[in-house]
């Protein structure tokens, strides 16, 4: 039994390691980063800018749509580089919403 | 024998025990991966809470990016980054000559909500200090008057001149791109003459509309996100002694005294006749269809609105009393002109911040932080009338407060929040 409950949080562990997104933490904290990452400074339009934070990688890519907006998303990878998060939102370059 | 028995309840405690073992783990490890179910359902649904969150920014983004595309219809459904089930529906909504903005996102069937005051970025686009139509006229400067930003003048511009024994103080009368106006003021826009008959209607809000008489407490006040609420009458009366705050009206057929001890914030406030007692402190819109008298010593704060409107042929007019301070916007509409043309004073004092649309005469005493749209000059002093003639004033688009958001009044178009009215989680 001891070992049946060692395998299965071992195994749990691993997985979240693995897809990360079932991992609530992981979740939680690749959003909280998005939060960091959207108010530093912005790449240049329509190339990626990477930012590393806590042992984690988050690409910034903004497109501008029309004269005034701009598509912006934010991924999240992990130490093994597998995608956590992404987050995409419209910006209004006159005012701040 | 003895020894057998012995040995089989011992087998058999023994099986009892790890019964009760592998139940008690089973329990544990259940409860642990439901606990864990849980955690991971209530993280998945605050991440979707915020992606709401942000969808109802985005929205608005791109309502404000392109707002000419939503002006036809009062309502419209934003779909976010072709993903149909990432929409958000924006109201729109007129609270005088304000907009009210609505974006609604729903989660999890109940709506989330943001309400916004919106407006127009007067320092996007052209910028207009002064427009004077051409009616082969030509403007005067003397005195201290000082003309700052674009212009739209008649072709024969404007010249220095001295009266009063006061010449032009400084080199050049406008420091500014300078342009030649056309025959005309730019129109209203078909918007902002909706807005004013919605507000001078009164049949139009009889529904709605309670009479002055059940107005009983001394302080009322009504949230942007509930229905307007209008107080009417069909006789002068007089604001007095109470407080009103929000999505508030006040309604006459005859005149309305505004005294200076009422508290209006975001008030409207619509009757033939306006007059505002000296000293008058307030955030209010203002909408008179005869005339509209402000006292001496006002402080009108932004975003307040003075709008005088007639579709008659009646003479209409208005006067901003001394010292007064108005922020936000001032605009007049008589699309049948009588013998006279609307006329607007601005006495000794005023400093007005923002923009004044006067398709008639305006008599400048005081300044201007923003902009100037009328058809010609009327100076009166103790030796002589003046027509075309500017003495000492300051129409300085440059010192327009950065803060300051306008109202479209050519395009209705919004693209600025004057205010953020509530987030409704």
């Amino acid at each position: 039994m001891t070992i049946l409950l060692t395998v299965l949080s071992v195994g749990l562990t691993q997985m979240d390691r693995i897809n990360a997104s079932i991992n609530p933490q992981v979740l939680y904290k690749a959003h909280l980063l998005t939060n960091v990452v959207m108010h530093m400074d912005s790449s240049e339009i329509d190339l990626i800018s990477e930012y590393e934070v806590d042992g984690y990688k988050v690409k910034k890519r903004i497109e501008r749509i029309g004269d005034d907006l701009k598509l912006i998303e934010l991924s999240v990878y992990n130490g093994l580089d597998k995608l956590v998060y992404t987050r995409q939102y419209y910006k209004f370059c006159g005012v701040e919403i | 024998m003895y020894s057998r028995i012995v040995n089989s309840t011992l087998k058999g405690g023994a099986l009892y025990y790890v019964i009760f073992v592998v139940f008690v783990i089973t329990s544990v490890i259940s409860m642990l991966l439901m606990h864990r179910g849980l955690k991971i359902r209530q993280v998945r649904e605050e991440i979707c809470y915020f992606e709401k969150l942000d969808d109802l920014n985005s929205g608005l983004s791109v309502y404000f990016a392109q707002p000419e595309l939503y002006q036809e219809t009062a309502e419209s459904d934003i779909c976010l980054f072709d993903d149909s089930t990432r929409v958000v529906n924006i109201r729109r909504e007129a609270h005088g000559l304000i907009d009210l903005l609505t974006a609604t996102v729903v989660y999890h069937g109940k709506p989330v909500k943001k309400m916004l005051l919106t407006g127009m970025d007067p320092f996007r686009g052209d910028s207009v200090v002064l427009y004077v139509p051409d009616r082969r006229q030509a403007l005067y400067a003397s005195g201290s008057t000082a003309v700052n930003g674009n212009a739209y003048l008649p072709a024969k511009g404007m010249q220095r001149a001295s009266i009063e024994g006061r010449p032009l103080q400084r080199g050049m009368p406008v420091v500014g791109r300078i342009y030649n106006s056309g025959s005309t003021l730019p129109h209203l826009a078909s918007w902002i003459l909706q807005k004013i008959q919605m507000v001078q209607d009164m049949d139009s809000l009889d529904l709605v509309s309670k009479g002055i008489g059940q107005l009983t407490t001394a302080s009322i006040e009504n949230p942007y996100t509930d229905e307007p609420l209008w107080y009417s009458s069909d006789e002068d009366y007089q604001i007095s002694g109470i407080s009103a705050k929000g999505r508030i009206g006040f309604l006459s057929r005859g005149t309305i005294y505004i005294r200076s001890d009422a508290r209006l914030e975001g008030t409207v406030v619509s009757a033939d006749k306006i007059v505002v007692e000296d000293g008058f402190v307030g955030i209010v819109q203002l909408f008179a269809r005869d005339s509209l008298v402000i006292g001496k010593h006002c402080e009108f704060r932004f975003p307040s609105v003075a709008c005088l409107a007639n579709d008659n042929v009646n003479p209409i007019f208005m006067e901003v009393g001394e010292s007064t301070t108005f922020h936000g916007t001032i605009v007049s509409y008589q699309p049948n002109l009588s013998t006279q043309a609307p006329f607007l004073r601005i006495k000794r004092g005023v400093m007005i911040s923002g923009e004044v649309y006067h398709p008639g005469k305006v008599e400048l005493l005081g300044g201007i932080h923003g902009s100037l749209y009328c058809e010609d000059f009327y100076l009166k002093t103790d030796r002589a009338y003046y027509e075309n003639h500017l003495l000492d004033n300051q129409i300085d688009f440059l010192l327009l407060p950065p803060h300051f958001v306008s109202i479209d009044l050519f395009t209705g178009y919004n693209n600025q929040i004057i205010d953020v009215i509530e987030i409704d989680i």
